[in-house]
């Protein structure tokens, strides 16, 4: 008769079942850590399309490419994942120059092998943690209706030792059980949003690093070409590293 | 290679961020089912709108005295204390004045002396006014207390009769109680009259109902009876029917035989039985009639073992014929249309 009285959501925890409420307090984890995930992630991919379009603008803007890579190397725990391909790619360029009998082709085949391990690390950091969104998106719905369907097994298996079955007798308990659906979508929707969402952004920021390797090993396939105009810059480079 | 835990961003601005997101979610939750749980209220409001009306008039009395005896009390204690300063300020005037007449001889001494007497004065002035103030705020204290004592006096009376209001109200709803409780006792009187009524009437016509069934119960058996008796009385004539029918079978079957003994005399007397004939073994045939006693046919059923006697009898059949039958048509239908002839040589 007084159901409504007691529908509060902290009685409506306290009086489910305690794998009911070990499957709401697994949700509850689980959603935590994917939202601090998105929210890092979020970061993330925001600083490295922010740092990746810095470059980008200094890089096209003609500047020369031995101050980038002092630049680069000099702050290598603050540059961004375009700054690093970039970085490792030029110091490959310069050692394999620098030892006598290499012809061109090896030198640009090291270099591109350099940039690409970069890239596949830089990418591997981005990607990081986004499986276990997809995870929480896919796994956390069917926790939260286990958790439904046990509560509401346990709602009528209350109501077959009453004799007269009411909804008020049935409403309780499957109140409280529709609490752990509730949580496991509430885990889920944001997560599957969140790794849609990166997922596009890093596959977009992943497009660039590999225009841009290609578009600077022309650059420094042209540069070996005419050697004596960037051998200070190099060296500079060089000394510094 | 490379160190990449610390130039993560916000780690733990991220991690507080999840935990406000759950905390606003929570908060949603606890807040709109709460909100639910206001809507459900007003029903166990609705359940009392029928008794309050009393009390609701009690408790409106007691509100507009309330205000009343505050502004009561505040008034006097303000006006008193005015009316004592102006008092207080005539008497500095003529103190003012008579240092002058004195200022002649040592106007410094005199003055001093004036002045400390001034000074004296008006302490004692200041005394004075500062003992009637404490008077007056005594007295204003008292009034006050009075006044309280009063606010209290009717505030009391105001319970009282708030008490008095609540008793009356309790003795109503008793009253009511009571009533509703007679007009109950009285509701379920009438029903158990009207029951007991209802049980009477069903007596009644439980009885008629039981006399009902005894008359139909003793019309049934007398038309049983009547029934048997019919019956005896078919079964006796039926039973002189089948006498009277078991005689003229008889006399029919009587009729028979004597025609069927005609036949197989007639039949014998042209059998020629052949010589070497050892015991009477006996020659079955079927004789098939025509109404005039011709044989259509006549076949052996049952051969006596002498093929001459069976042939002998075959030819004396067929010589016999016109057979002698009955002229009656039925009889000759029913028994003579098909014949069973049994022939011993020696009959």
């Amino acid at each position: 008769m007084n159901v409504s009285q007691d529908l509060s959501l902290i009685s409506l925890i306290g009086n489910a079942s305690v794998l009911v409420q070990l499957v709401l307090a697994l949700l509850l984890v689980v959603s935590m850590i994917s939202w601090w995930f998105i929210f890092r992630k979020m970061f993330v991919v925001r600083d490295a399309m922010r740092r990746t379009d810095q470059f980008e603008r200094s890089f096209w803007s003609g500047a020369d490419l031995g101050t980038l890579y002092q630049a680069a190397a000099g702050a290598r725990h603050n540059a961004g994942s375009m700054e690093r391909i970039f970085e490792s790619g030029f110091r490959e360029f310069v050692k394999l120059r620098k030892q006598s009998g290499t012809s061109l082709g090896m030198i640009m085949d090291g270099t591109r092998r350099a940039m690409r391990a970069t890239y596949q690390r830089e990418l591997d950091h981005l990607e990081a943690h986004l499986s276990f969104l997809a995870t929480v998106g896919s796994v956390s719905p069917y926790v939260g209706l286990f958790g439904t369907v046990w509560g509401i097994m346990n709602a009528f298996r209350g109501l077959a030792n009453v004799g007269q079955a009411t909804l008020a007798h049935v409403a309780p308990g499957i109140a409280e059980a529709l609490v752990a659906t509730a949580m496991g979508l509430f885990a889920a929707i944001p997560a599957v949003i969140a790794f849609n969402h990166f997922v596009r952004h890093i596959e977009r920021l992943s497009t660039r690093f590999d225009s841009f390797m290609e578009e600077f090993s022309n650059i420094l396939q042209r540069q070996a070409n005419a050697p004596q105009q960037a051998a200070t810059g190099q060296h500079a480079a060089l000394n510094s590293n | 290679m490379r160190l990449r835990k610390a130039d993560e961003p916000g780690r733990v601005a991220s991690g507080a961020l999840a935990v406000v997101v759950h905390l606003m979610f929570f908060g949603l939750l606890v807040f709109g089912i709460s909100w639910q749980k206001k809507v459900a209220s007003p029903v166990v409001v609705d359940l009392w709108q029928d008794l309050p009306e009393p009390s609701k008039k009690v408790v409106l009395p007691p509100e507009p005295p309330k205000p009343a005896p505050k502004p009561v009390l505040q008034p006097p204690p303000k006006p008193v204390p005015e009316v004592k300063k102006e008092p207080v300020r005539p008497p500095p005037a003529p103190k003012v004045e008579a240092p002058k007449p004195s200022a002649a001889d040592i106007e410094l001494k005199e003055k001093l002396r004036k002045q400390k007497e001034e000074e004296a004065a008006l302490r004692e002035e200041q005394k004075k006014a500062e003992a009637e103030r404490r008077e007056e705020l005594k007295k204003a204290e008292l009034e006050r207390k009075e006044e309280l004592k009063k606010a209290e006096v009717e505030k009391r009376k105001l319970e009282e009769e708030q008490r008095k209001a609540a008793e009356d109200q309790r003795r109503e709803e008793a009253e009511q109680k009571r009533a509703e409780q007679e007009k109950l006792r009285k509701e379920d009187e009438a029903r158990r009259a009207e029951e007991r009524k209802h049980a009477e009437e069903q007596k009644r016509v439980e009885e008629a109902r039981r006399e009902d069934e005894r008359k139909q119960h003793e019309a049934a058996m007398e038309r049983e009876r009547q029934q048997q008796e019919a019956a005896r009385k078919v079964r006796e004539a039926d039973e002189a029917k089948r006498k009277a029918e078991a005689a003229a079978r008889a006399a029919q079957q009587k009729l028979i035989d004597d025609w069927r003994a005609r036949i197989q005399a007639k039949i014998k007397g042209r059998v020629v039985v052949p010589p070497n004939m050892v015991g009477n073994p006996e020659a079955r045939f079927e004789v098939v009639l025509l109404p005039g006693g011709e044989v259509l046919s006549a076949n052996l059923k049952k051969s006596s073992g002498y093929p001459a006697y069976d042939t002998a009898v075959e030819r004396a059949i067929a010589a016999a014929q016109p057979l002698p039958v009955p002229t009656d048509t039925d009889l000759f239908q029913e028994n003579f249309r098909e014949l069973h002839l049994v022939f011993r040589p020696k009959d």
